[in-house]
């Protein structure tokens, strides 16, 4: 197999767990987000955590403390994260989640996926206006 | 619980997605950016073809170009080289003719050494192929968990509590297209999301993610707040 | 086996950079890691379409300049 598929199948088997874990685990769920969120039930906010220090012990075992590219704390960072913030409340919609809605049956989610991009389309308008860094050149 | 898994399923299964992100494809997981992509598909297919030619070339034939292009940038280097002349550190001082190559590490992390064989080293940028395929997974990957917990259905209702907060029909697509382009506005401007922020950039303990994470949380939070807030 | 640069760049994208490995090869392409990654970054051509979330060709230069590929008759 080229190098060149060996990239795809990767993506593509990532890209799989990813969406089955997240289904899984509720994070498409909008009642779900929604009791977290209000404090109601902390399942969802432990896995989430949970998942942050398992992977950090993960990354910890693996790298033995070694650094990765730094993402740079921005102009953005902040009033980017309460705009994200406050979308992921109304309408469930993780980027990720929304992908992961589409595949449960969720059409609604097309919507939230449209306006999302819609979104990212704006939202680096003004990046470059206000000469906001992304962090990197690229994905 | 409504066939969710436990907490302690769902901690273990995203962390090895996102540990095995770095470790088996060598980049750190994050939705956002790659989603980004599609939203400038053109420029994004060309810069691939622009790299696929690229990546033909044989590292002399590269280097030919980049010296022929720093030649015309730049203008001729001064007679002890560039390297002495830029720099004041380490390189000693080179004849135009007599350089030696400079051996190609990856490239140290701020502060600290590269964590060699996962995220750290750049890696080969995939196509637009290739990241599409990564999207496409997770719709295929929301699909077989829906399946598997006999959850799957094909409808316009995203539950009980949304409508009931929202609403239904026309008024909840609404909400939907408002929450989608909130969310798309500021994981654009704070460069990342609840996966590339929360998940990889906390638990990496970047500061940036960090701060972005507790941000987005409480915004989501007090946004719940108040929604709820309105039929209390 | 010879240093790189001590200095920390400047521009914060160098890690992730496609450029950037480019230019340690040799010293004398050093001058453009000196001349914008350590020093005048938000001068960079990368650096400007990155604002506006734009993909950046593989082979465009700081400068603007794309990497000609007609010197080697492609």
């Amino acid at each position: 197999m080229t190098a060149r598929y060996r990239t795809h199948l990767e993506l593509g088997a990532l890209g799989t767990l990813l969406g089955a874990a997240a289904s899984a685990a509720g994070f498409t769920d909008f009642g779900q987000l929604h009791r977290m969120f209000t404090l109601g039930e902390s399942r969802l906010f432990l896995t989430f955590t949970g998942a942050v220090v398992l992977a950090g012990i993960g990354f910890a075992i693996h790298c033995r403390g070694a650094g990765m590219p730094r993402r740079p704390l921005t102009r953005g960072t902040i009033p980017g994260a309460l705009l994200f913030g406050a979308g992921w409340a109304i309408a469930g919609a993780c980027p990720g989640a929304v992908l992961a809605q589409i595949g449960e049956g969720k059409l609604a989610a097309l919507v939230t996926l449209g306006a999302l991009l819609a979104g990212i389309a704006v939202g680096n308008r003004i990046k470059g206006r206000a000469g906001i860094d992304s962090g990197s050149c690229g994905a | 619980m409504s066939g969710y898994l436990p907490w302690y399923a769902g901690a273990a299964a995203l962390a090895l997605v996102a540990v095995g992100s770095c470790i088996v494809a060598r980049r750190p997981l994050g939705v956002s950016g790659i989603l980004s992509r599609m939203v400038n598909l053109r420029a994004e297919l060309e810069a691939d073809r622009a790299r696929a030619a690229s990546a033909r070339l044989s590292e002399a034939e590269l280097e030919r170009a980049l010296l022929a292009a720093t030649l015309e940038a730049f203008g001729p280097p001064p007679p002890a080289g560039w390297a002495a002349a830029a720099t004041a550190s380490a390189a000693p001082a080179l004849g135009c003719g007599s350089e030696v190559l400079l051996p190609a590490a990856a490239l140290p992390a701020r502060g600290g050494r590269a964590c060699k064989g996962t995220c750290a080293s750049p890696a080969v940028r995939p196509s637009v192929a290739a990241h599409a395929l990564f999207l496409a997974g997770i719709v295929v990957g929301g699909f077989v968990a829906a399946v598997l917990r006999g959850g799957f259905h094909l409808t316009l209702d995203m539950g009980p509590d949304f409508g009931r907060l929202l609403g239904t029909g026309g008024r909840g697509l609404a909400f939907l297209a408002l929450g989608g382009f909130l969310a798309g506005m500021g994981v654009t401007i704070a460069g990342g999301c609840s996966t590339g922020h929360g998940l990889s950039g906390c638990s990496r303990l970047q500061p940036a993610s960090m701060v972005a994470t507790a941000t987005f949380l409480g915004a989501a939070m007090a946004v719940s707040l108040l929604l709820a807030g309105r039929l209390a | 086996m010879i240093a790189t640069a001590t200095r920390p760049a400047a521009c914060s994208h160098v890690a992730t950079c496609e450029l950037f490995p480019k230019f340690q090869r040799r010293a004398s392409l050093k001058v453009w890691q000196t001349f914008y990654c350590e020093g005048r970054f938000p001068n960079c051509a990368r650096y400007q379409l990155s604002l506006e979330g734009r993909p950046v060709p593989p082979n465009l230069l700081p400068n603007g300049r794309e990497l000609n590929l007609q010197v080697l008759g492609l």
